[in-house]
């Protein structure tokens, strides 16, 4: 169960990432190891979830904040 | 005419940070889908160094460019750089070329001269320098019979962009298949008929704007900004068809050159956001993707914003892409 909603908590991450109007706002570096990683399939991993949070605290803080209140 | 065989493409758009094009290549790639598309306009990333930079991120997924044009390449530019891409990723390259978007070409003081005809003798040459043969290059000032001096004989097929009928008629004579470029379900019915005595091997493909979510004025509104593009960029003769008028083009051209999108999302209306895109809910789409499945369209590009939630949207579309897949296969 718990595994499940950490899941959908990186997949939301990631969703948000991917549909935020401000990437440009995420450094390159941290952009890169986060593509990085996901192409060696570690996406569901503690490290790419804490790359992702600090991605998307970047780009997209209020919803950040939403989705923390959420889950 | 139902085909007995469908693949599936997404449109990438390098506005944004490379990285994250990659992300979503790789995904593209982990979810099923069978070809990436990325756009090329001057105002965004190189096309053919992103699609470079997309072969490490991908293992299996086709790449090409969607859409190339002669006026802002020379063909013997497109030959060189598709075969260099063939190279680097093993063999997956697919090229798709077109006349371009005039509003861009205007842009860069480029007239789109004569838009069959400079496709047409792209198409050729390209197709000879790729198969190791010389293409005949000529202008006002000279005529060269040139080669490319490296590997030959490369297969990559070659789409074409289309929208009217005769660069429809064009493509089904040279090429290995066309993206035709509406969303909009009346044109795309039209432009099947005129597609549909083609042989099995021609791809007929349909490359959507798309933009899907649970709640549809959301999809609605993403989908705009993608609709006006595509519309500002309409011949006139093609709008009077749809009852939009040149001053209502004039007006959102205006507001895209400005990026003022409030102001676009307060004037857009529905009937040109439906006629150049495609919004509503996964089930909407997935009826969509029925209905050109049925129409004979044999590989179907999801294009555009894809919707509010791109992760969202692009799982559901391998769902749909799985689930008509199947039915076909069955």
């Amino acid at each position: 169960m718990r595994r499940q909603r950490v899941k959908e908590y990186t997949e939301a991450l990631l969703d948000i990432l991917l549909s935020s109007v401000n990437p440009e706002r995420v450094d390159d570096d941290l952009g890169w190891k986060i593509a990085e990683n996901i192409k060696d399939g570690r996406l569901f991993t503690h490290h790419v979830r804490s790359l992702l949070h600090k991605a998307v605290i970047l780009c997209e803080p209020d919803k950040l904040r939403r989705i923390n209140r959420e889950s | 005419m139902r085909v007995n065989k469908v693949s599936f493409g997404v449109e990438l758009v390098p506005r944004e940070p490379l990285w994250r094009t990659c992300i979503m290549a790789n995904l593209c790639d982990k979810l099923g889908f069978d070809n990436i598309w990325v756009s090329d306009h001057f105002f965004n990333r190189n096309v053919f160094i992103t699609l470079s930079t997309l072969t490490s991120y991908t293992k299996r997924i086709k790449l090409g460019p969607a859409i190339v044009n002669p006026y802002l390449y020379h063909p013997v530019t497109i030959a060189q750089s598709i075969a260099t891409l063939h190279e680097a990723s093993k063999g997956r390259s697919t090229l798709g070329i077109g006349a371009g978007d005039k509003t861009s070409l205007n842009r860069l003081c480029i007239e789109r001269e004569k838009p069959v005809k400079t496709v047409r003798e792209a198409v050729i040459n390209i197709r000879r320098l790729l198969e190791g043969d010389a293409a005949q290059i000529e202008d006002r000032r000279c005529s060269n019979s040139i080669r490319l001096d490296f590997r030959r004989n490369y297969k990559i097929p070659i789409y074409v962009g289309a929208q009217g009928p005769l660069m429809i008629k064009m493509a089904k004579e040279l090429a290995d298949g066309v993206l035709i470029n509406w969303s909009n379900i009346t044109k795309l019915r039209e432009c099947a008929s005129l597609i549909a005595d083609t042989r099995d091997y021609f791809t007929r493909g349909a490359h959507l704007i798309v933009s899907i979510h649970d709640d549809v004025d959301k999809a609605r509104k993403t989908a705009i900004p993608f609709a006006a593009y595509i519309m500002a960029g309409t011949d006139e003769k093609v709008l009077n068809s749809f009852k939009i008028s040149e001053e209502e083009r004039s007006i959102v051209q205006h507001l895209l050159v400005a990026a003022n999108w409030q102001k676009l999302y307060a004037v857009s209306r529905d009937e040109w956001i439906k006629t150049f895109s495609f919004y509503g809910t996964k089930k909407d789409l997935e009826e969509l993707v029925r209905s050109l499945v049925d129409m004979g369209y044999s590989h179907i590009v999801f294009g555009g914003p894809l919707g509010p939630r791109v992760y969202s949207a692009l799982k559901d579309m391998a769902k749909i892409v799985k689930n008509v897949k199947r039915e076909i296969e069955e």
